[in-house]
């Protein structure tokens, strides 16, 4: 900031700076959760992306109440001029902005739609597939699937707009010689003779208003948070929601020996299977009476797998061709524990993969959101 | 055999008896019921239960060969199933309420034996083992 020249102007305001490289970091934190983490990220994940669809609320505010160079007015302009800035450039005759140029305006611009368009459709993936937030109750997880899709490919788009940002930032910096990462830390910018102007020129009358645009995000953001602390109270449809196991025969009977794992874990045939095999199970008998195995068994398939519209009765509907009867050998229990090294299943105390109550604390209601997964901190690896 | 013989043999014979009392004498009632479904409890016995319930046994399941597999070596402590729940310990002492309901002692009686031997108990087996448990 010491080298700016006696000419140079403030162009981007604290709040625009600020805004800006808020922006990197939440991005970057839901692009590494979102990516790379996965599920069990999922509570910063989406505090993440509510803070980032704050900020673009902020941010359209401001493009209507904050300083000059923030207002859409002064940059964004029609797609004609648009093209004409990309025909200028072409043909090398393009001027310099000192706000943005008419490329970056859109450029801003579809940020933010996707951005917007990532925390909605990412509440309604929160609310459908995991039961969480405001669309809780609204949205079941056939209906969050295609969201889910959605937000999957636009998030990889905001990743690509990113890039192309980045590339034009160091296009542009180069070509009018200018450092505008740097103006963007400072937000300095030297004027000059020649510099294009597209929209509105002048500071307008009503000054920044840094208090109202914060009260009006606060207002904005009151909804989905204020309703994410709400979603509990919502009571989801008995369709949308796993079976009560507490006070069933089931529960009774086979919590002796192992918790009580929702019945929509297995689907209706391999509740069948290991119902008929009590004898034998998993290693042991727990043989029942034939009155208390019917009972237990029309129960469990009456509630199995498919038979309710949440995350894991729709993904326990495939099993093991080999072992259908072992919740822990279908497709998507292997795929989703292939990272857990086996010395945390033998540790105490959770002694065996059947233990999903060990580390989901959420296991008996059927649930099993990602959130609610926290492997005891008394385990360690085995020592050599 | 002169009176002071008389005397400490009297007195070790009344030591064994007092000390050999609680074996295979339980004060709760429905205890002593379930016992002589399999039997009278006079003709079982506590040391023969200890060996069955500390035994390697064959024919049952490969992985529990033994009732200590779950329910570990001290029957006053609490055992563990293969899948990670707690069982209350065995021992009539620390459990009060083991081997009262007839019906969960047939049930898990009969599971039990045949997952570790891979047969039902005989009733000498399972009197000896319950008159073992209800002695420590």
């Amino acid at each position: 900031m010491s080298e700016k020249p006696s000419s140079s102007v403030v162009v981007w305001d604290l709040f625009v700076r600020v805004f800006h490289w808020s922006l990197v970091a939440g991005v970057t934190v839901a692009a590494i959760t979102g990516f790379f983490v996965g599920a069990t990220a999922i509570d910063v994940h989406v505090w993440v992306g509510l803070a980032l669809f704050a900020l673009v609320v902020a941010r359209v505010t401001w493009g209507f109440l904050g300083s000059r160079f923030a207002r859409f007015a002064t940059f964004v302009v029609g797609p004609r001029k648009v093209l004409h800035h990309i025909v200028e450039l072409q043909e090398g005759t393009a001027g310099r902005h000192l706000g943005h140029n008419p490329l970056g305006a859109w450029m801003i611009l579809t940020i933010l739609a996707a951005i917007t368009f990532l925390a909605i459709s990412g509440l309604i993936v929160w609310g459908g597939i995991f039961a969480h937030g405001p669309f809780t109750g609204f949205y079941d997880f056939d209906d969050g699937q295609p969201f889910f899709r959605l937000h999957w490919w636009v998030a990889l788009g905001l990743l690509a707009l990113v890039a192309l940002h980045i590339g034009g930032a160091i296009f542009e910096s180069m070509r009018v010689h200018e450092n505008l990462v740097r103006a963007m830390i400072t937000g300095f910018k030297e004027p000059r003779e020649n510099d294009a102007v597209e929209g509105a020129p002048e500071q307008p009358e009503n000054g920044p208003r840094p208090g109202l645009t914060v009260l009006i995000t606060l207002l904005v953001m009151a909804i989905p948070i204020g309703a994410t602390f709400q979603a509990s109270r919502i009571k989801i449809k008995v369709t949308h929601r796993p079976p009560d196991t507490r006070g069933t025969v089931y529960a009774e009977n086979c919590s002796d020996c192992h918790g009580v794992y929702s019945p929509t874990l297995l689907p209706a045939d391999s509740w069948r299977k290991l119902m008929a095999t009590l004898d034998n199970h998993f290693g042991e008998d727990a043989s029942l009476d034939a009155d208390t195995t019917k009972q237990i068994e029309d129960y469990l398939v009456a509630h199995s797998a498919g038979s309710v519209e949440t995350k894991p009765s729709a993904v326990f509907t495939t099993v093991s061709a080999k072992d259908p009867t072992r919740i822990t050998a279908s497709p998507f229990w292997v795929k989703t524990h292939r990272k857990i090294p086996d010395y945390v299943f033998s540790a105490k105390p959770v002694y065996s993969k059947g233990n999903c109550f060990a580390c989901h604390s959420d296991a008996q209601s059927g649930w099993f959101y990602p959130g609610n997964i926290e492997v005891p901190d008394s385990i360690a690896p085995p020592k050599k | 055999m002169t009176q002071k013989t008389r005397l400490i043999l009297t007195t070790l014979a009344a030591g064994a008896i007092a000390l050999s009392m609680p074996l295979g004498v339980n004060a709760d009632p429905a205890h002593d019921a379930v016992l002589k479904l399999y039997g009278a409890p006079s003709s079982f016995s506590a040391a023969r239960g200890k060996a069955f319930f500390l035994g390697t046994h064959k024919g049952g399941k490969p992985q529990t060969p033994s009732c200590t597999t779950c329910h570990t070596k001290n029957p006053r402590n609490s055992g563990r199933t293969r899948a990670g729940k707690v069982i209350k310990p065995m021992a009539v002492s620390k459990t009060p309420s083991r081997f009262t309901d007839p019906k969960k002692v047939k049930k898990w009686a009969r599971r039990n034996c045949k997952t570790v031997l891979g047969r039902e108990c005989t009733h000498t087996e399972l009197g000896d083992v319950l008159t073992y448990l209800g002695s420590i």
